[in-house]
């Protein structure tokens, strides 16, 4: 698999870090428990699309947000998790 | 004047060669990385762009000047800056870049090989994971990956024939070994023939310096 950095085109899987689902809200403070344990705790294995955090550990360090297909394989769109990049 | 410590060679060997491929430690320069912050990389790149006639480009491909500066990217918000030795550089930049960017001077933080000769490309391909063809990773293309398990700043010199590795000072000597493996046709940190039976040829307790090393004529 290849990941097409923002920041330093396209590179090897063994360049990144699969550092999470990206999908996940962190709840309000004062959010029932319920909502804590499935925020620290659950995660959806979705079959399809979906959005991960990845980490260029060996690139940019940068952390990027991956949208791909877990079916397919097929990587969407990789982009950096901070809006306001300077170059 | 006090004498100045004079550094230890950071590999065992300067130079080695196996066939028309050789591998060599490159003279040590002036490096300074710049780290421009947020919103200042175009000001700071316009006024390195005058002082030293290169700036801070946004594509991973080096700039040099006549003055023999030299500026590349290597990675996000990151750039190096390599000037001649001794030419006080970072005190430069430092001045230059005040209060808009994070100057610090890596001269003795990092190692400069060269590896050049036929076949330099599948030695190098051995270890880093970048397309090193000519259509991906053309002359004085910079990429900031990793060589094996080494992070490492490569550049290419001339396409197909020569490379350049930046390596923390550190790891270099790691790094040299590794290069060295490959072109003796094993891989790096998988070749048991290689890593076990040729240690007496690698390991060589040797501090001897290519005559062609700056640091050497003075030693
Ligand atoms: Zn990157």
């Amino acid at each position: 698999m290849r990941l097409t950095c923002p920041h330093c085109g396209s590179r090897g899987l063994e360049e990144f870090s699969y550092r999470g689902d990206a999908t996940v809200q962190r709840p309000a403070l004062e959010a029932p428990e319920e909502d804590w344990v499935a925020y620290v705790y659950l995660r959806d294995n979705p079959c399809g699309a979906h959005r991960e955090l990845w980490y260029h550990g060996a690139g940019c360090r940068a952390w990027l947000v991956v949208e791909r297909d877990t079916l397919t394989h097929v990587v969407h769109n990789v982009r950096a998790v901070c809006r306001e990049e300077t170059p | 004047m006090a004498d100045i410590l004079r550094p230890a060679s950071p590999v065992k060997q300067a130079r080695v060669t196996i066939g028309d491929l050789g591998l060599a430690l490159l003279p040590q320069k002036d490096l300074v990385s710049i780290g421009p912050f947020r919103g200042q990389a175009d000001a700071v790149s316009a006024t390195v762009k005058a002082a030293l006639g290169v700036s801070l480009s946004s594509g991973f491909q080096e700039q040099d000047s006549p003055e023999g500066y030299a500026v590349f990217r290597a990675g996000h918000s990151q750039w190096f800056c390599r000037g001649p030795e001794g030419g006080m550089l970072e005190a430069r930049l430092v001045a230059l870049c005040e209060g808009r960017a994070a100057v610090t001077d890596q001269s003795d933080s990092r190692v400069r090989f060269s590896l050049c000769g036929p076949g330099a490309a599948a030695i190098a391909a051995k270890l880093v994971p970048v397309d090193l063809r000519a259509s991906a990773f053309a002359k004085d293309c910079v990429a900031l990956t990793l060589a094996g398990h080494i992070p490492v700043i490569l550049t290419c010199r001339e396409v197909l024939l020569e490379y350049e590795f930046l390596v923390p000072r550190s790891l270099a000597q790691s790094l040299f070994d590794d290069i060295h493996i490959a072109m003796k046709g094993g891989i790096p940190g998988s070749d048991p023939i290689c890593s076990r039976a040729d240690k007496g040829d690698y390991f060589i307790p040797s501090v001897e310096m290519d005559p062609r090393d700056d640091r050497n004529a003075r030693a």
